[in-house]
Order: C-alpha cells, then structure tokens, then sequence
C-alpha cells in the first residue's frame, strides 16, 4: 500500500517537469544528451536553432539518431544535394559542422564544437546520454 | 548545349524515375511540398536604374532580389522569397556585379552593357570567358555555365528515391544529330544495383546480368519499335509495384530469355560491391564505388574498408569508371582509407583557388579559404563525427576509369598525386572536372557560373582534359601509369575475367599492360569496342563508333528523347 509520504513526493517530483517542458531529469552539471523523441516537430525546432547558429537558412543532418547520439552533424541545406543534382558533377567541398546535444539544471541545449557557448533549445525533450 | 547542361539532363535522368520530362525536368518524387512561388504584376522601376560603366562594377548587393517578377511566398525550405520589385534591367546587373566577383575566370569576361542583351538568361549566357582550355585542346575552358529555373533547383533537390528496376542502361545504337538513340535501338544493362528486381537470380539466373540486351518492353519492340510510350512505361515505371516483362538476349551466350519485374523505390548503393581476390602473389581488394553524393556514401566506404582491412589486402582496385563525383570530404577521406596514416598526415588533399581578386578569400562567403586535408575520422554525414576511418594503408592503388569518372573521383586521382602516391591507372580518359560552384538564386534563377579550381598538395590541378593511362594517344590530357582499356560490359563488374579488372590484374602481377583487352586474361574476354564489332553491329566502323561505352552513351540512353 502506498503511504501518504510517498504520494506527497510522488506529486512533488513532478513539478519541475512540468515547469520545463518536459525536459526530463535534468542535472546541475552539464552532461551529454539526447532526443527524447526525434519526432518531427522537435528535429525541426533543433534545426531551426542550429540553422541560425550556422547563420543560415536551413540545414540537413547526417544519418546519426539523435535519441542515441549526442553529436549531431550539420550541413546547409543548399549544400546537402542528394544525387541527381547538377552540382553533384562539380565538386561539392559541404563538410558537417559539428555540435553536441547537452543538459544542464537550466534544461537542453547544445554546444558548437570548439566553442563554450550555449544555443538555448525550445520545444525539444532531452534526456541524458546512457553511456 | 554546354557538359553542365548535358549532365543536369542526365543526372536527373540517372535517378529519378519520370523520364518522359523534358530537360532538367523535376522529378514528381518529391516529398515535399512544391515551392511556393507566384509571381506579380511586373513593376517597372526607373529611379533605380544604374548607368553601364565599362569595367567599373557596383557591389552586386545593390542588385541582389531586385526582380522583374518578385516572388512571394516561401520555398521549400520555410524561407521567404527576398524579392522586392524590380526590373530586368536590374537582374542582369546583379549577373554582371556577381559574376565579377566569384566567377573564377572574371578578368576574361567581356563586361557587356546589360541594356544591349533583352533576356536576362542570355544575358547570363555570355558572362563567362570565352578562351579556350589552357592545354591547347581546342576545348572551351568553361563548358559549364548553366542556369534554370529555380523551381526546377528545389524539384530535383527535393527528390526521393525513385521507382525503378535497379539498372543502368547504356546505348550501343546509332544516334540522331542530337545524340538520340534511333532504330535500330541496342539498349545494354551496364550494372544493377545490389538487392535489386534487377540483380535478382531467379531460377538460376541473374535476372538482368551486365551486357544483357533488352529486345522487348512488354511485348512491344525495343529495337526497333514506335511505340516510345510503351516502352517508356515499361523502362522507368513511374511507381513502386508496376509489373512488366522483358525479353532479353545476353551477352555472351546470346541465350533469350522472358523476365518479370516489380519495380521498387530504390536509391543507388554508392559502394555497389566489394570483394577479395586470392592470387598466387596476395590478396587484392577491389571495391566498385558508384556515387560520393549521398550522406550513406561515408558510411558504406568506411564499411567497404574494414572488408578489406580485417581481409589483410595487399592491393587496392579502386573501380571508379561510373563515378560522376560529389561530396569532396568524403574523397578526402577516401584518400586517407587507401593511402593510411603516414602517407596522408599533414597534407592537402584539395585547396580551393578562387579569381585572383578574392585572393586568399572565399568570395561568396568572405571566410579565410583553409586546406582540405586528408580525412581520418567520420566527419557526420552517416559515420558519427571523430569515429576513427578504417585504412588498408597500401603504397598503391589501381583505379578504373572511364569518361563518366567525373569531378570528386578526380580529386581522388589529383590528391593522390600531389603526395607522389602510387597511383595505376586502368581504362580512358576522365571527363576533366577540376572546377566547382555554388548556385545560386536571384529572382527565381539558379546560377551556376564557375567558382573555383581546386589544386592537390603540390598546387596542381590542371586537369581539365582529364587523367589518361600513359599510354594513351590523348595529347592534352595529364598522364598517370597504367593502361588504356576500353570498357567491358560483357563480364559482371568485379569479375576478374572484366577487362579492366583483368588488366590491373595482369599489371599487378607483371607491371606491364595487356597488349589488347582480349589478351587481358584469357581469349574468351570480349573487350567493349570489339563487343560491337562482335555483335555484328558495324563491323569495323563499329570499333570507331563514338558512343561505344563512354559516360554519354550510357547516360544518354535514359533520356526522355531516347525512344522519340
């Protein structure tokens, strides 16, 4: 049976979730993380955060999945062209940017490589990287 | 029609399945939305109108989206149009201001008055150097300013998998003035794709086994038939699940046989296939690596290199002769898995070489243009980023070749060069592609316009006629070791009886070439051009027929226009 304790604390640990959109079990220190879901609207609100990062309009990812992988590779879109497009006959110098998904007790976020400064994310649920 | 022109149409037709389009045609694969693009009551705006100055050039910013017929709305990417209203006029001098700052050849442009020239696409059209290439070969130094509408960029771009059997054609038959396959038609599998309707062993037999000739498209004749309808519904299905039959003849024992296929949505495998040959002198890795432009294309060499690495290879054949390029990190990674740690360390597999104006500058970006170095680690598109590459660490490698070895594999050739590397040559000519750009948008045109030239570690890159076999009867070409072979498409690629296969084989053992592909290996081998002959397709003139086997030829007989 479940004392009136437990049920107190139960309802309590759930507030900060709720608080954070979702963000769960977010820790004080900074620890690599990963997509609680790569649903749809959340890879695009990453997207959209790391295409301004890259200060362009759109980008693709490489092939990683992000509810496993913390690294995530980005390209500009004008330069991810699939077969099939003239440019693939020139060269196309496209090489990935790299950035890590990271949480912290503020939330989600992510980290340019070889950078300190944080890109705040919205509307996308992290949790940490099972290592 | 300029080579860019040329291979717009063909690399689309390559892989996107819809073939009775005109060129550069979209694809109707796509899977995203059509951009969102309607244009306006043309406005006509005098106070903006610049004055022509003889080679004196405004910032192309004061021009940039400043449209005749302004956009709205957004394109496929959720970014809106920029457009603001405009005129022709002012296009053409946002062409004239842009393609003085990037394009690569900019101080031979003739600055032309934009108000002399109507179009703003024929205007575009004469923006370029009009020297010949460098080498004396009579060639056009910039064969490959090209521009279409953007619609049509985003179409292709945005294009899936496609609906298909997993084949590649090529066209031995004649030809119109336009390159047209004409009757009698000799339509050629030149490979399948592994896992494919095509490369399917039904009762014992491959269903389409390289050099099969397709007769008939369900029931309707191929070689010499009118109903180009039929057979291009039956040849390109326009959806996943179309069942039709084909009778075919194959190549050696010229047994015909019925087939059905199902067609699927199938992507090209960029390394088609990868395998191990034992011989009295060691084991030889080969791998048949089709395509760099895929983000899997990392991910399926870097899987092709463990093959071999953990198979302890004591030699490489790189086969490369279907290989139209594209993405350079990943030949730059490539350059590293074949050639190892101690050979690559340090060096520059491709630095990029803008105009003179940009200097040391990228001219689109304004970023410091840094070396491309020799990749040993993932870098992201399908192998995780730091993920140290596998390398079979050989102090040589053979690479098969042919005009369809185009732009990245030639970097791969170029970088390998610039460190005094090993590198055998087997086969013909590259198409010569040491150049490269970023299209770009004004106005509802993309613009390709030359940009850069990239250069190996030494400061080379002058290929533009192509790397030949040292032996070859091409004057203007570079030259590497190795040997001139023509293509074999009577033996599965990776057989080692192939000719080009057989004949890096027959170096490797005795560091000489074949005196002809038929004594490459054994008197059964049919060499591509004496194939034709063979076959009864011309006799003599047959060997002299330009559109034996060459990247034209097999591209162009999955044109549109090449059952018309």
């Amino acid at each position: 049976m479940t004392s009136n304790f437990s049920k107190l604390w139960r309802g309590l640990s759930l507030i900060p979730c709720a608080f954070m959109a979702c963000q769960t079990t977010a820790s004080a220190q900074p620890v690599p993380a990963v997509l609680t879901s790569a649903d749809a609207t959340s890879l695009q609100a990453l997207k959209a955060t790391i295409a301004q990062a890259m200060k362009t309009n759109a980008v693709q990812f490489g092939k990683a999945d992000l509810t496993q992988s913390s690294t995530i590779s980005a390209i500009p879109t004008r330069f991810a062209l699939p077969p099939g497009a003239p440019q693939n006959h020139a060269s196309n110098f496209a090489l990935p940017t790299t950035f890590y998904l990271m949480m912290d007790g503020t939330g989600c976020y992510v980290l340019k490589k070889d950078s300190t400064e944080k890109i705040p994310l919205t509307g996308v649920s992290c949790r940490p990287l099972s290592r | 029609m300029t080579r860019l022109k040329n291979l717009l149409i063909l690399s689309s037709l390559l892989i996107t399945s819809p073939i009775l389009i005109a060129c550069g045609g979209g694809s109707s694969a796509s899977t995203t939305p059509p951009p969102v693009v309607t244009a306006q009551t043309p406005v006509t705006v005098t106070s903006q109108a610049p004055t022509f100055t003889q080679n004196v050039f405004e910032s192309s910013d004061r021009f940039e989206a400043m449209c005749e017929a302004p956009r709205t709305g957004s394109d496929p990417d959720g970014n809106r149009f920029p457009d603001t209203a405009g005129s022709t006029l002012l296009e053409k001098h946002w062409i004239r201001s842009w393609s003085d700052e990037t394009y690569l050849w900019n101080t031979e442009i003739i600055d032309t008055d934009p108000n002399s020239i109507a179009d703003r696409v024929d205007y575009f059209d004469i923006v370029k150097s009009n020297e010949l290439s460098e080498t004396g070969s009579g060639r056009e130094k910039d064969d490959f300013h090209f521009s279409e509408p953007t619609e049509e960029f985003f179409a292709r771009r945005n294009s899936a998998a496609s609906s298909g059997y997993g084949f590649r054609l090529t066209s031995l038959g004649p030809r119109d003035e336009n390159g047209r396959s004409i009757t009698p038609r000799d339509f050629r599998i030149l490979f399948t794709e592994p896992n494919s309707p095509a490369s399917a062993t039904v009762n014992g037999n491959v269903n389409l086994p390289r050099g099969a000739r397709i007769l008939e498209v369900d029931g309707v004749d191929l070689v010499n038939g009118s109903d180009s309808t039929a057979l291009n519904n039956g040849l390109f299905p326009a959806t996943a699940g179309e069942t039709h039959t084909f009778r075919i003849r194959e190549a050696i024992t010229n047994i015909e046989r019925d087939i059905t296929l199902v067609s699927q949505d199938i992507a090209p495998a960029p390394v088609n296939r990868t395998r191990i040959i034992n011989t009295s002198s060691g084991r030889v890795g080969y791998i048949l690596f089709n395509t760099f432009s895929p983000f899997e294309s990392e991910e399926s060499l870097a899987d092709a290199f463990t093959v071999l690495s953990n198979g302890n290879v004591n030699d490489l054949v790189l086969d490369l002769r279907y290989n139209g390029g594209g993405l350079v990190a990943i030949a730059a990674q490539l350059g590293y898995m074949i050639a190892g740690p101690s050979r690559t360390a340090g060096r520059t597999s491709a630095l990029l070489q803008y105009n003179e104006a940009a200097g040391n500058r990228n001219p689109i970006t304004g970023e410091v243009v840094e070396p491309f170095p020799f990749i040993d680690e993932g870098v992201g598109f399908s192998v995780d980023s730091g993920t140290p590459l596998p390398t079979v660490n050989l102090p040589r490698v053979y690479i098969l070749t042919t005009e369809g070895t185009c732009s990245a594999s030639e970097l791969v050739l170029n970088s390998l060069r610039g460190i005094n590397y090993d590198v055998v040559m087997i086969g013909d000519t590259t198409c010569g592609k040491p150049y490269g750009f970023l299209p770009t948008d004004n106005c509802g045109r993309t613009y390709y316009t030359i940009q850069f030239q990239s250069v190996n570690d030494q400061g080379v890159g002058d290929y533009s006629d192509g790397f030949s076999p040292n032996d070859s009867t091409n004057q203007f070409s570079e030259k590497l070791p190795g040997c001139t072979i023509a293509d074999d498409i009577s033996r599965e690629l990776g057989d080692e009886d192939e000719a080009l296969l057989s004949a890096a084989l027959t170096y490797r053992e005795t560091g000489a070439c074949p005196v002809t592909a038929a004594q490459a290996k054994s008197s059964s081998v049919i060499s591509g051009k004496s194939y034709i002959q063979n076959i009864g397709a011309g006799g003599v003139e047959a060997l002299n027929d330009p559109f034996a086997i060459n990247a034209g030829s097999y591209l162009d007989a999955t044109r549109p226009e090449a059952l018309k």
